[in-house]
């Protein structure tokens, strides 16, 4: 079985006994996943790159610590990540709050780049917790389960906090669409 | 702009966005060191038990070589193996136990002179040291024996045996 079909506890199981190449090619299908959602919890390319980083030194250490009962192997590496970011969060607690949110989220095509950082910025002014729900369901795509294994916490939890979460962003775009038509 | 198109629209402009290569060098870096150090580890573990080993072979009570003797009493040849003498063979026994052990009257022992049978026809002993072995007499083609001690002079012929089993 070529190394880019094999899946990914198959690498780890590899990666645990030696094998470099399966290591590589486990980063290497992870860490963009990784790294933008260090990105868009964080905000910052600088912390996102430590993330990642962090979270592979992790896996270098811990490999035994993949438990297969309790969930994929790439919910596990997003709870080693979303670890990562809490303790981030910790050491530099977040500058932007509810009440900062983005003054322009509507905004025509033509400066699409704005627009993009003014959504960047909307995901980032949500709490922590639907913050995480949004990037990981939302930006990442992963499954319900998938994040509710990240998360650590039962799927129920994920949906309600990406529902609450949701509603949050929806509230920032119609207020920046009344500011925008006052 | 809806929120599902600008959460599309972020999305899409993230897709690219990876983590530089530096990250994946020291990455890599650090699972080869990683590798290298458990595995380093193991042989030295390994070493270290060998070494133990090896340690409790040569420091553990050498058996005493066979030899062959012949008995003075038979006319058959008897293989005569050497066993060492006994380390305390007496199980451990409770303080308490020892005590009773100890007001407990002492049966009468022969004196030791008395338990061995002289060998007929031995010659005198020569003087000098004397010491006393113990043996298994093993009968040529069975694997029946008899332990016994024997007293044997500085000529090492038996002058005297006690049997034992």
């Amino acid at each position: 079985m070529p190394l880019d079909e094999t899946p990914d506890e198959i690498l780890l199981q590899w990666a645990g006994r030696g094998d470099e190449a399966a290591f590589t090619e486990l980063y290497r299908r992870r860490q963009g996943g990784l790294f933008r959602f260090a990105l868009q919890m964080t905000g910052s390319e600088r912390v996102a790159e430590e993330v990642t980083q962090e979270v592979f030194l992790t896996v270098v250490r811990a490999m035994s610590d993949f438990d297969a009962g309790r969930g994929t192997v790439q919910s596990w590496l997003y709870g080693i990540a979303r670890n990562c970011v809490l303790r981030h969060f910790r050491r530099e607690p977040p500058t932007v709050a509810l009440e900062e949110a983005p003054e322009r989220v509507v905004m025509a095509d033509d400066d699409r780049d704005e627009s993009i950082a003014a959504v960047r910025q909307a995901v980032l002014s949500l709490p922590e917790p639907f913050r995480e729900a949004v990037v990981l369901c939302d930006l990442q795509e992963l499954s319900y389960q998938q994040a509710a294994g990240a998360l650590d916490v039962p799927i129920g939890t994920v949906r309600s906090r990406l529902s609450r979460g949701r509603a949050l962003l929806a509230g920032f775009f119609r207020d920046a669409a009344m500011r925008c038509v006052g | 702009m809806s929120m599902d198109e600008a959460l599309a629209r972020l999305r899409e402009e993230d897709a690219r966005r990876e983590a530089p290569r530096r990250v994946e060098v020291a990455v890599l870096a650090a699972y080869r060191g990683y590798r290298r150090r458990s595995s380093s580890r193991w042989w030295m573990a390994a070493a270290a038990a060998a070494l133990l080993i090896g340690a409790v072979l040569w420091l553990r009570p050498r058996a005493t070589p066979e030899i062959v003797a012949r008995a003075p009493d038979r006319q058959v040849d008897a293989a005569v193996k050497v066993i060492p003498p006994e380390r305390s063979s007496q199980p451990m026994v409770s303080p308490r136990r020892a005590a009773i052990r100890r007001h407990r009257p002492r049966r009468t022992v022969p004196p030791i002179e008395a338990q061995f049978s002289p060998v007929p026809y031995a010659p005198p002993l020569p003087s000098g040291e004397i010491q006393v072995v113990r043996v298994r007499l093993a009968a040529a083609g069975t694997q029946f024996g008899a332990e016994a001690e024997v007293v044997t002079g500085v000529d090492g012929i038996v002058r005297a045996v006690r049997w034992i089993r």
